[in-house]
C-alpha cells in the first residue's frame, strides 16, 4: 500500500466515522426489558442508566471508552490530517498517534458489554436485553476510527508535504 | 547527457507519456459513502415510518412515560407517546402519542382509548402483559371519520367492540351475586356475558347480555334463562356435592340458559327473559299448576321439587296464603315431559319428616327438606289446581276413631307434638293427636290410647315424658340411653301405674304429664323435709336415696321461717321411710382436710340421704340434718357433752385417742345459763368403750412445739384439723371405771397435765 492510499484510507475512513458518529449516538443500541419497563437505550443512556444503578466505576469507563474516546479520535485524526506535510509539532503528533493506536480497541468496550449483556440477560419476563440498529452503527464508528489511526502509519508524519518534496 | 549527444543516438523509446490518474485512491471515498447512505437509509426508514401525531386526554396517566410508553392495538406496537403534559385547567392529562403509518388509522372518530395495567381481584385478571412491559395505552376501533383529540378512558372497556354481538334482556326479583362480565353459558359453553345490571322502571331487576353471533340461534322463545351461583354447595344422602362452573363463574356467578330441546321461535331482539334461580326451576317450564295445603310448613319456592315415584319432576315457584280460605296456595310447574301426570284426581302430598304409629316415614326430608309427593290419577283429563294433602294427616286421624281420647295437661311440652307415640313397657300403645292450650293458657295435648291397650289407661296412671336421648353420668355409670328411632325425633311420652290399682279412665279425662320418669313413679303421698340450708336442692332432679339408691325425688323446694322446706315423694313401697325419728340429711361435696366425702354429687348434684327410724308410728314432717349428723347417729356412737369456759374448738373437730379418730365435735353451742359453751360430741360405737367416766378431754390443737438440748419436734397434725382437736385419756385404774353414759358431760381442759399423757390402760373391746 502506498502512502497516498494509505492516507487516502485513512481520511475517508475519518469521514466515515464522522458521519457515523450521529446515528451510533442517536440510534438506541439496546432494548432493556424489565418488569413494568421497556427502555431503548442509547449510548449515552447506557451511561446514564450504569451510573443511576451506582455502577460509576463502570459507567465512568463506559463513558470514556464509548463516547469520549471516539470523538477524541475523531479529533486527533483530523488534526493529524490536517497537519500532513506540514513539519511542525512533528515530536507531538507521534505521541498523540501512539495513543491512538494503543487505546483504539479499548472504544469496542460497550460493544463488548452490550454483546455480554444480550447473552446473559435472557432471563424470559424478568429481564431481557436485545441489542439495536444503534449498535451497529457504533461498532461502525468503532472501526473506522480504529482502522483510520491503524492505516495511519506514523512515518507519515515525517513525510514532507508534496509540495515541498518537489 | 554530454559524451552521447555526438553519436547519432538510437531512437529511444521514452515511452508513452500516459496521463496518471490523479487520485488513484478515489474508491476509499466508499467508507463514507456507505456509511452515510447506512445512516441515511436508516432516518429515513424512521421517518416514513411515523404515522399523524393524536392526541388523548386522561384522568391520570399511572406509569406512562414520555417515550417509553407504546400504544397497542390488538397487541400490535401501534405508537409511541411523545409527550406527557396536564391540560391548561389541570384536569386532566394530555398525551400526544405518535402513531406509526400503519397505525394512522386509529386516529378515527370511534376509536376508544384507555390505559391498561395489571388488573387482579378475584374476578379478574387482567393486563398480565402490563407486568412485563409496563403500563400500555390500549385502542380499540370501529373506524370512522378521521379525528386527532380524543377522551381516553381510564379503565378497559367491558365490551370489546366485536361486532354481531347481540343483546338479550333478562328480568328478575333479584339477582343475586352476578356481576358486569359474568359470563353467560349455553350448554356448559361460553356465549357471552353479562352487559350491565340495573333496575327498570319498576324496580325490578334488568340484565343484559351480550351474546356472540353465532349464539344466536340458540336464543328461542322457549328458552330459559336460569342464573349459576359462584359455587354451589349440596348437602344430601350422597354426600357433599361442590359444583365449580367455571374458574371466572367460581367468583362471578354466570348465567346460563337453554330451551331443554323445546323448539320455539328464534327469539326477536330484545326479548325479555326471566330469570330464574336453578337449572331444575328451568327445567319445569310446564304449565302452572296451583295447589292449597292446609299447611305449608317447609315448602320453599324455587327449592321443594315435586316429585315423583322419587324422582323430582317439578318444582314450587311460588307459595302464597289465601286469605280468604286460609289455605297456602302453592304454585308449581313441572317438567314438560311430564305434565301429563297432572291428571285431575292426581294427589299433591307433602313429606315431610314424621313419626307416626306406622312409624317413621320421610326420614329422607330431614336431609333433603320437605317435598311434594306427586301420585297420579287414572284420569285422562288433565287439571291445573289441585287440594294438596299432608303425609301426616292420614295415620293419626285414622288412630283417632275408636280408641281412647285422653287429655294430657303440662306446664310446658316442648318437642311433642302431633304423632308423637305413647308407650306403655316400651309398646306404642297409642299417639298424640294434637297440641293445643286450654283456655287459661296451659298447654293441653289430646291423645289417643289404641282400643288394645285401652284398659291399662286407669285413673292412677301416669304419664311422664322421655327425651329422644338422655345421658346418665354417676360415679362409674355414664349411661346413654336412646330410646327407640321413633322417638329420636321428637321424643315421646310413656304411662304406667306403677302397680297402683284404679278404675279404668273414662273416656276424656286428664292426665298430668311428667316432666322424668322419676317424677311419675313417685306416687306417694308427700313428706316434707325442714333443712337449714338448701343449697344445691332442685325440684324434680334432687333425688331421695335410701342406701344409695334412689327411692324418690324431691317435689318441691320452698323457703319460709328461715329454712328450707323440700316437699318429697317416696316411690310405692318405701313406706318404712316414713316413720317417726328417720333421718334425712343432704349429701353435698365436701372436700377438706380430712377427706373427701360426698363426690358422687360433683356429678349427680346433691341429693338426700334418709335412714328410716326404728318407731313404728309415721310421720310426714321431718327436720333434715347435717350429714355428719346423720352418719354418727347412723353409727349408734356415744353422745357427750363437754364443757369449757370458752374454746376455739368447733363443730366437725375430732375426737383423738392415741393420734386415733374416735370421734368429732358435732354442735358448739352455750349452756343453758350462757356461763360456759357446751360442745356435743359423738364417739363411734367401737371406741365408746374408751370413754370412762374418769376420762379426761382437753385441747389438743394448735401448734405443739417442743424444744431440747437434741430434739425440736413439732406436732404438726394439729395444725390440720378443721376447728381444732380434742384429745382424750383415760387413766390407768383397776379396775378401770365404769363405761361413760351416753348423755355424759366432761369438763373440757385447754392444755392436758402432764401425767395425762403417761397414761396408757389397756382397755378391753366390752
Amino acid at each position: 500500500m502506498t502512502d497516498s492510499t494509505r492516507l487516502a484510507v485513512s481520511r475517508s475512513l475519518l469521514v466515515s466515522a464522522v458521519i457515523l458518529y450521529i446515528p451510533a449516538n442517536a440510534i438506541p443500541v439496546m432494548t432493556i426489558t424489565l418488569p413494568g419497563q421497556v427502555e431503548n437505550l442509547t449510548v449515552l443512556g447506557g451511561v446514564e442508566e450504569l451510573y443511576n444503578s451506582g455502577l460509576v466505576p463502570v459507567a465512568g469507563i463506559v463513558f470514556l471508552a464509548s463516547i469520549l474516546v471516539p470523538l477524541m479520535k475523531i479529533f486527533a485524526l483530523s488534526w493529524l490530517h490536517a497537519t500532513q506535510g506540514s513539519d511542525k509539532h512533528r515530536h507531538a503528533r507521534m505521541a498523540v498517534h501512539g495513543f491512538l493506536v494503543k487505546i483504539g480497541s479499548w472504544a469496542m468496550i460497550d460493544i463488548f458489554l452490550l454483546s455480554v449483556l444480550a447473552a446473559v440477560g435472557q432471563l424470559g419476563v424478568l429481564a431481557g436485553v436485545e441489542p439495536r440498529e444503534g449498535s451497529i452503527f457504533f461498532c461502525a464508528l468503532i472501526l473506522s476510527t480504529y482502522f483510520s489511526a491503524e492505516v495511519y502509519k506514523p512515518w507519515l508524519i515525517w513525510q514532507e508535504s508534496h509540495a515541498k518534496a518537489r | 547527457m554530454n559524451t552521447d549527444d555526438s553519436q547519432p543516438s538510437p531512437p529511444v523509446d521514452l515511452g508513452e507519456v500516459v496521463r496518471v490518474k490523479k487520485n488513484p485512491t478515489l474508491w476509499v471515498w466508499i467508507f463514507p459513502l456507505l456509511a452515510a447512505a447506512a445512516a441515511g437509509w436508516f432516518f429515513y426508514q424512521e421517518i416514513e415510518s411515523l404515522g399523524p401525531t393524536i392526541e388523548v386526554t386522561f384522568e391520570e396517566t399511572p406509569g406512562i412515560a414520555e417515550g417509553k410508553t407504546r400504544l397497542t392495538y390488538r397487541g400490535v406496537e401501534s405508537g409511541t407517546v411523545e409527550a406527557v403534559t396536564l391540560d391548561k385547567e389541570l384536569g386532566g392529562v394530555v398525551v400526544k402519542i405518535r402513531l406509526k403509518k400503519f397505525a394512522a388509522g386509529l386516529a378515527t372518530r370511534d376509536t376508544v382509548f384507555w390505559i391498561e395495567r395489571p388488573v387482579f381481584n378475584l374476578a379478574e385478571m387482567t393486563g398480565i402483559e402490563s407486568i412485563v412491559v409496563g403500563n400500555s395505552i390500549q385502542a380499540s376501533t370501529p373506524g370512522g371519520p378521521p379525528r386527532t383529540r380524543f377522551e381516553g378512558d381510564s379503565k378497559p372497556p367491558l365490551v370489546s367492540l366485536k361486532p354481531g354481538y347481540f343483546t338479550v334482556n333478562l328480568q328478575g326479583d333479584d339477582v343475586p351475586f352476578l356481576n358486569k362480565g359474568a359470563p353467560v353459558y349455553h350448554r356448559g359453553i361460553k356465549a357471552g356475558f353479562v352487559r350491565s345490571k340495573s333496575l327498570d322502571g319498576s324496580g325490578d331487576a334488568v340484565i343484559e347480555l351480550s351474546l356472540a353471533p353465532e349464539f344466536r340461534s340458540t336464543v328461542r322463545t322457549t328458552s330459559r334463562f336460569w342464573s349459576l351461583p359462584a359455587s354451589r354447595f349440596t348437602f344430601g344422602q350422597h354426600g357433599f356435592d361442590i359444583e365449580i362452573e367455571g374458574i371466572d363463574a367460581l367468583v362471578q356467578g354466570a348465567i346460563s340458559y337453554d330451551h331443554f330441546d323445546r323448539e320455539g321461535m328464534e327469539a326477536s331482539a330484545n326479548l325479555l327473559f326471566p330469570i330464574l334461580p336453578t337449572e331444575f326451576s328451568a327445567r319445569c317450564s310446564g304449565t302452572l299448576l296451583s295447589v292449597s295445603f292446609e299447611n305449608g310448613q317447609g315448602l320453599l319456592p324455587g327449592q321443594t321439587t315435586v316429585n315423583y315415584l322419587g324422582h323430582p319432576v317439578g318444582i314450587v315457584e311460588n307459595v302464597t296464603v289465601d286469605p280468604t280460605t286460609s289455605t297456602l296456595a302453592a304454585t308449581l310447574r313441572l317438567e314438560p315431559a311430564h305434565e301429563n301426570l297432572a291428571r285431575a284426581d292426581s294427589i299433591f302430598r307433602i313429606v315431610r319428616p314424621s313419626v307416626s304409629l306406622d312409624g317413621v316415614t320421610g326420614l329422607d326430608t330431614l336431609l333433603t327438606g320437605a317435598y311434594i309427593a306427586l301420585e297420579p290419577g287414572s284420569s285422562d283429563s288433565l287439571a291445573t289446581t289441585f287440594q294438596g294433602a299432608s303425609s301426616d294427616t292420614t295415620s293419626a286421624a285414622a288412630h283417632a276413631e275408636g280408641g281412647l281420647q285422653i287429655t294430657l295437661r303440662s306446664d310446658d311440652i316442648p318437642g311433642l307434638g302431633k304423632g308423637t307415640p305413647l308407650l306403655h313397657k316400651g309398646i306404642v300403645a297409642g299417639t298424640v293427636l294434637e297440641k293445643t292450650l286450654d283456655p287459661s293458657g296451659t298447654p293441653l295435648l289430646r291423645a289417643v290410647i289404641n282400643p288394645a291397650y285401652q284398659n291399662i289407661v286407669t285413673t292412677q296412671t301416669r304419664f311422664w315424658r322421655f327425651a329422644a336421648t338422655s345421658v346418665k353420668a354417676g360415679p362409674g355409670v355414664l349411661e346413654v340411653e336412646l330410646e327407640n328411632l321413633k322417638s329420636l325425633i321428637h321424643g315421646g311420652i310413656s304411662f304406667d301405674a306403677f302397680g297402683a290399682k284404679g278404675t279404668p279412665s273414662e273416656p276424656g279425662a286428664e292426665f298430668r304429664l311428667y316432666k322424668t320418669h322419676a317424677a311419675a313413679k313417685a306416687v306417694s303421698p308427700p313428706v316434707r323435709i325442714q333443712f337449714k340450708n338448701g343449697r344445691g336442692l332442685v325440684a324434680w332432679r334432687t333425688e331421695v336415696r335410701y342406701l344409695g339408691v334412689p327411692v324418690g325425688l324431691v317435689e318441691n323446694v320452698e323457703t319460709g321461717n328461715g329454712s328450707v322446706t323440700a316437699t318429697v315423694r317416696f316411690d310405692n313401697g318405701h313406706e318404712t321411710l316414713r316413720r317417726k325419728g328417720s333421718i334425712y340429711s343432704v349429701v353435698r361435696p365436701n372436700i377438706s382436710l380430712q377427706g373427701i366425702t360426698g363426690l358422687e354429687t360433683l356429678v349427680s348434684g346433691v341429693y338426700i340421704e334418709c335412714i328410716p327410724g326404728d318407731s313404728t308410728a309415721t310421720t310426714d314432717f321431718f327436720v333434715g340434718r347435717s350429714t355428719i349428723e346423720s352418719e354418727e347417729i347412723l353409727h349408734g356412737g356415744l353422745t357427750l357433752k363437754l364443757t369449757a369456759p370458752e374454746t376455739p374448738i368447733t363443730a366437725g373437730a375430732p375426737i383423738v385417742y392415741r393420734g386415733i379418730t374416735v370421734g368429732r365435735v358435732v354442735e358448739k353451742n352455750l349452756s343453758s345459763d350462757s356461763r360456759s359453751i357446751v360442745l356435743t360430741i359423738i364417739i363411734d360405737r367401737q371406741y365408746a368403750h374408751l370413754v370412762r367416766t374418769t376420762s379426761r378431754f382437753w385441747n389438743s390443737s394448735g401448734l405443739k412445739a417442743s424444744l431440747g438440748i437434741l430434739k425440736f419436734r413439732i406436732d404438726a397434725e394439729s395444725v390440720v384439723s378443721q376447728g381444732g382437736r380434742i384429745s382424750l385419756a383415760t387413766p390407768e385404774t383397776s379396775p378401770l371405771a365404769p363405761k361413760a353414759k351416753s348423755g355424759a358431760s366432761f369438763e373440757l381442759f385447754s392444755t392436758p397435765e402432764p401425767v395425762w399423757m403417761k397414761w396408757n390402760p389397756s382397755i378391753p373391746q366390752n
